[in-house]
């Protein structure tokens, strides 16, 4: 899969939109309708807001989407110290004079790629205001050190991801911000979904992977109880493939699941005894 | 008749009550086989003790007997047999008779019970008529071989009769009722242990036959003898004797689980609970099993009652205590065995073996540890293909279905039964009996008094409005109840006020006898303030360009150099973000002198010290004293707010703080919480001082205030705070444990060094 984290290698070199596109298919499973709502949101120039629990699948259905429409993705994981320039573009020096270098923002803005912000709670309440004038009928973003402001290419489209699972003040998203985005609510997909993902995924039998969904039901069953979150799609695939290149099923929950989810000791010995039942 | 000869040696009166009895009965004599008459008339004779009416019952009785065993035996070899246990007492006759008819015909098993029964007569009377009452429940349940071999156990067991008789007719009583557990090999030496404890009292040996072996199925044979070794020098009277021994007495309990090496439940009830709950995908509570003494049936193992499992507070094993908790677990999910179970649809077996079939289809790893556990007992294909357990798997303890129905009938007459008043939601009324009938009530109308006085507790405290000045600001926060496995909603109301500053000389005071450490600890402090938002000018990464640096660049390179890189802005963002909350302890403990000094007075000397420190460094900072009285009068008492300057009035609040009541820890931190939720700081400090250990009015014992404060402590986490308890009390090791992990506690080896303590800790917990 070709989707590049645009944000770190920005200084060193420009990168050609061609290099975004995602040019093999993801492997996705549909839980619902989410395919043809993204469909129908794409068409309609809807800004789209993935909301759901990590590792659930957000960033493998956008990768899906984006190699099915045929667009380039660019994503920006984001974080604390991700400032608008970062984002939008700077001047570097370059030779005899200062040359504009665009941020991944503008790139995807000017080629028309899915511009996808990862965790966009993580970034700075004021970053993510640039991202304000994209998401309404104008489309549009000013850069303003170069003094212009961009139109959006029509197939420009703008998706953020966001884990309401944070229940904390200061990592909420701003009503002003999650107002603008149509919402594709994700959620661990049901068992025999979930099945055949650990089997394509992780490459384990079937009667691995029946018993790898039921460990994940009975730890998310817990999820009142001192975890925050259940076990993610994502650490039973992880599980799943330590599994199948031959480590012990027992050593790999606990690799993969136990020690992944928590620093409780009651809690690891819980799910350890867990494991130990189902394997 | 030539029959009467042999009445010679018979009194005048009882020869004529026979003669009249058989007269009346002409029919008896000309039934018997001649050879057999003069037995039947020995047999007469027996009873010439007796008064005449009691001697006519029993020759109807008797003849009854041999009336109706006619057809089933040889009339004379029974008749041979009445006689002989006749011969050594008339009371075994007409029991004889009605074992004898259950006896199977046919080769020489009726021979050789016969002679079983003759030898426990020569030892005891009582015994044998014990014997020969339960021999056709024996029958059923043991079958024939093994019938004799009860018999002679309890014989050898009578080798002292005048202490052990009661043991052994206990032991034949018992073996037959209780279906389960008790292997023949560990009868022989319950009943060993049973005549060692009859030479002090025959009484408690039989206690312990019927009874308190049972407690002690859980200890192997060593363990049980020097359980029963305890029990004998431990207890002085036969009262006391007697009720150690029955397993019911606190004393014999505690005895047999300090001498089980295992497991036990206390230390295991919350990862035990949580798999059950992973696995049933709802809550499951985890009692002792100790409540239930009592209940018919128990059998002092693992049991559901249809809402909580019961299991025994020590097991050899935590992986045979996982397994009684989850086997316990899928029973809960195994629809209506109870009633199939009283109507006799089903063996108690066949639904041990299905919950265990259905819990390895969940669990297939479970399989493995039963195979691990029951060793010999288990067949290979188990639980597939259970064929006949030799006995009971040491995980599936009791079935008591009526101790379902009635929990159930009585958790239904308690919601029909509570006042229409008690304005409240099933579902907590639920939990508030279940929670009750945990704790070992189980009587429908002492529940519904318990349930009653709660609520009226409710109604009773609730706050007076007056109680409040002007100035108080109110809050409301939950509670974690343990026992209901639980949160309380709105349970304890926080009272926050501001102390008065009216001025005193406390800081005055201090800062003059303390010069040196407040100036040291500022010159420290001051180092750890970095300068915030910084730009770092002539950089060779950042946002914006540095005109400056780029004219010195490009002058330089005009004149022949390179164009250095080093032209842009950087911000440093990497800036001190530290909110940190005190919290300090004002319980009434805190007047307690430690060399000459109030523990407060410390508090307030480190607070003081610390806050002079802060207030150097620039990091947010807020003080609040803490003391509760009840859960209605939780009182936070504001020192300083985040936001208020640090000055005098501060200090003279601090000065005038006196110690107060009691510590709610919980809610305390759950206030803090709620305080440092408004302050924007990407790290968030909690730090507590105290000198003891959780402790309030109606706040449950150590095991609740604990489960309460260790629970906030973790919402606290959730929420990215960092709570940090500092605690004088020197056994806060123990409890400490418990509430949170070891890096965020700290036992101070003497108080004294507190205010040393407070600012080092400080600055190592957010460099």
């Amino acid at each position: 899969m070709a989707v590049k984290a645009a944000h770190s290698e920005i200084n060193s070199r420009e990168l050609a939109i061609e290099e975004f596109f995602v040019d093999k298919e993801p492997f996705y499973v549909a839980v619902g309708d989410e395919i043809e709502l993204f469909d129908s949101a794409y068409r309609l120039k809807l800004p789209i807001m993935l909301k759901g629990p990590t590792g659930c699948g957000k960033t493998r259905f956008l990768a899906h989407m984006a190699w099915k429409l045929s667009l380039p993705l660019v994503t920006i994981a984001c974080h604390e110290d991700l400032t608008a320039s970062d984002l939008v573009g700077r001047f570097l020096l370059k030779g005899h004079e200062t040359t504009w270098s665009d941020g991944p923002l503008s790139l995807a803005v000017k080629h028309g790629a899915i511009c996808y912000l990862d965790e966009v709670v993580e970034a700075r309440k004021d970053t993510t205001v640039v991202i304000h004038p994209l998401t309404d009928d104008r489309r549009m973003l000013p850069q303003e050190k170069k003094g212009v402001v961009l139109e959006a290419h029509p197939n420009f489209l703008l998706v953020i991801s966001y884990n309401p699972g944070y229940q904390s003040v200061t990592k909420d998203l701003k009503q002003s911000t999650r107002q603008r985005f149509v919402a594709i609510d994700f959620n661990y997909p049901p068992a025999e979904k979930e099945q055949a993902i650990l089997m394509s995924e992780g490459g384990v039998d079937q009667e691995t992977a029946v018993r790898l969904v039921r460990l994940g039901e009975m730890v998310r069953n817990l999820r009142q109880h001192g975890l925050e979150e259940g076990v993610s799609t994502r650490l039973l695939v992880y599980a799943a493939k330590l599994i199948s290149a031959g480590h012990d099923t027992r050593q790999a929950c606990t690799a993969a699941v136990t020690q992944a989810m928590t620093d409780d000791p009651e809690m690891q010995e819980t799910i350890d005894e867990i494991v130990s039942g189902l394997f | 008749m030539e029959v009467y000869n042999s009445c010679r040696t018979f009194s005048r009166e009882h020869l004529k009550t026979l003669r009249e009895f058989l007269e009346a009965h002409p029919h008896v004599l000309s039934s018997l086989p001649r050879a057999s008459q003069n037995d039947f008339i020995r047999l007469c004779g027996y009873v010439a003790h007796l008064r005449s009416r009691k001697a006519v019952d029993f020759f109807m009785n008797t003849l009854r007997a041999i009336e109706s065993i006619g057809s089933h035996h040889d009339i004379r070899l029974v008749l041979n047999g009445a006689t002989t246990l006749g011969s050594r007492n008339w009371v075994l006759v007409l029991p004889y008779f009605a074992a004898a008819k259950h006896i199977p015909n046919g080769d020489d098993f009726f021979e050789a019970w016969l002679q079983c029964s003759q030898r426990l007569a020569d030892r005891d009377i009582d015994v044998a008529v014990t014997f020969l009452h339960k021999t056709p429940g024996a029958l059923s349940v043991l079958g024939k071989e093994a019938v004799l071999r009860w018999g002679d156990l309890a014989r050898s067991a009578l080798k002292t009769p005048q202490f052990m008789w009661k043991a052994a007719r206990a032991y034949l009583e018992e073996s037959v009722e209780n279906r389960c557990g008790t292997t023949p090999e560990r009868w022989v030496f319950n009943l060993e242990q049973a005549s060692i404890i009859a030479q002090r009292s025959p009484s408690a040996a039989e206690e312990f036959i019927r009874s308190g072996s049972r407690i002690c199925l859980l200890l192997n044979e060593e363990e049980t003898a020097q359980w029963v070794q305890e029990g004998i020098s431990g207890c002085s009277s036969t009262a006391e004797l007697a009720s150690y021994f029955s397993g019911r007495s606190l004393k014999s309990l505690d005895m047999r689980d300090a001498l089980i090496e295992g497991e036990t439940l206390k230390d295991k009830i919350g990862s035990l609970s949580l798999i059950c709950q992973a696995y049933l995908a709802r809550p499951v509570k985890i009692r002792s099993n100790r409540g239930l003494v009592g209940v018919k049936g128990f059998s002092f193992g693992p049991v559901t009652d249809g809402r909580v499992i019961y299991l025994p507070e020590v097991v050899q094993s935590f992986e045979l205590m996982k397994l009684m908790a989850l086997h316990q677990a899928t029973l809960l999910n195994i629809e209506g065995w109870h009633e199939a179970l009283k109507d006799s649809v089903a063996w108690p077996a066949d639904i041990h073996v299905e919950a265990d079939r259905k819990l390895i289809e969940i669990f297939p790893g479970m399989a493995r540890l039963m195979r691990k556990i029951a060793g010999p007992l288990l067949s290979e294909g188990y639980p597939h293909s259970a064929h006949v357990l030799s006995s009971n798997l040491p995980w599936w303890g009791d079935l008591l279905p009526h101790l379902i129905t009635e929990t159930e009938a009585t958790v239904r007459k308690i919601k029909d039964g509570l006042p229409e008043s008690a304005d409240l939601p099933p579902e907590l009324i639920e939990k508030l009996v279940d929670s009750l009938l945990a704790q070992g009530e189980r009587e429908p109308n002492a529940l519904l008094a318990k349930l009653g006085l709660m609520l009226d507790n409710i109604d009773f405290d609730s706050p007076d409005a007056e109680d409040l000045g002007e100035n108080v600001q109110t809050f409301f926060y939950k509670e974690w109840d343990l026992i209901l496995s639980d949160y309380k909603l709105d349970w304890c109301l926080v009272r926050q006020w501001t102390p008065s500053d009216d001025p005193n000389s406390f800081a005055r005071d201090l800062a003059e006898r303390r010069k040196g450490i407040i100036s040291l600890i500022r010159r420290q402090f001051t180092k750890l303030k970095p300068e915030r938002f910084r730009k770092f000018k002539a950089q060779n990464f950042g946002d914006e360009l540095d005109l400056d640096a780029l004219i010195n660049a490009i002058v330089e390179m005009r004149s022949g150099s390179f164009l250095s890189d080093k032209v842009y802005i950087r911000r440093d963002k990497r800036v001190r973000d530290v909110a940190v909350l005190f919290l300090v302890d004002l319980s009434a403990s805190t007047e307690q002198e430690l060399d000459g000094v109030r523990f407060l007075d410390i508090e307030k000397e480190a607070m003081t010290l610390m806050a002079e420190a802060l207030d150097s460094l620039g990091d947010p900072f807020a003080i609040y004293g803490f003391s509760s009285e009840g859960r209605f009068r939780v009182d936070m008492l504001c020192l300083k707010k985040f936001n208020e300057p640090y000055g005098d009035s501060v200090r003279h609040r601090m000065g005038n703080l006196e110690p107060r009541t009691l510590t709610r820890l919980g809610t305390i931190i759950r206030h803090g919480m709620h305080v440092l939720e408004d302050v924007a700081a990407t790290n968030k400090l909690m730090i507590l001082l105290t000198d003891g250990r959780p402790y309030d009015i109606e706040y449950g014992n150590l095991e609740y205030a604990m489960a309460d404060t260790r629970k906030a402590i973790k919402e606290a986490r959730t929420r990215k705070i960092h709570p940090f308890i500092i605690t004088s009390d020197k056994k806060g090791v123990s409890y400490l444990k418990q509430i949170c992990a070891q890096t965020q506690s700290i036992v101070l080896p003497r108080a004294e060094i507190l205010p040393y303590v407070l600012p080092a800790l400080y600055k190592r917990l957010t460099l």
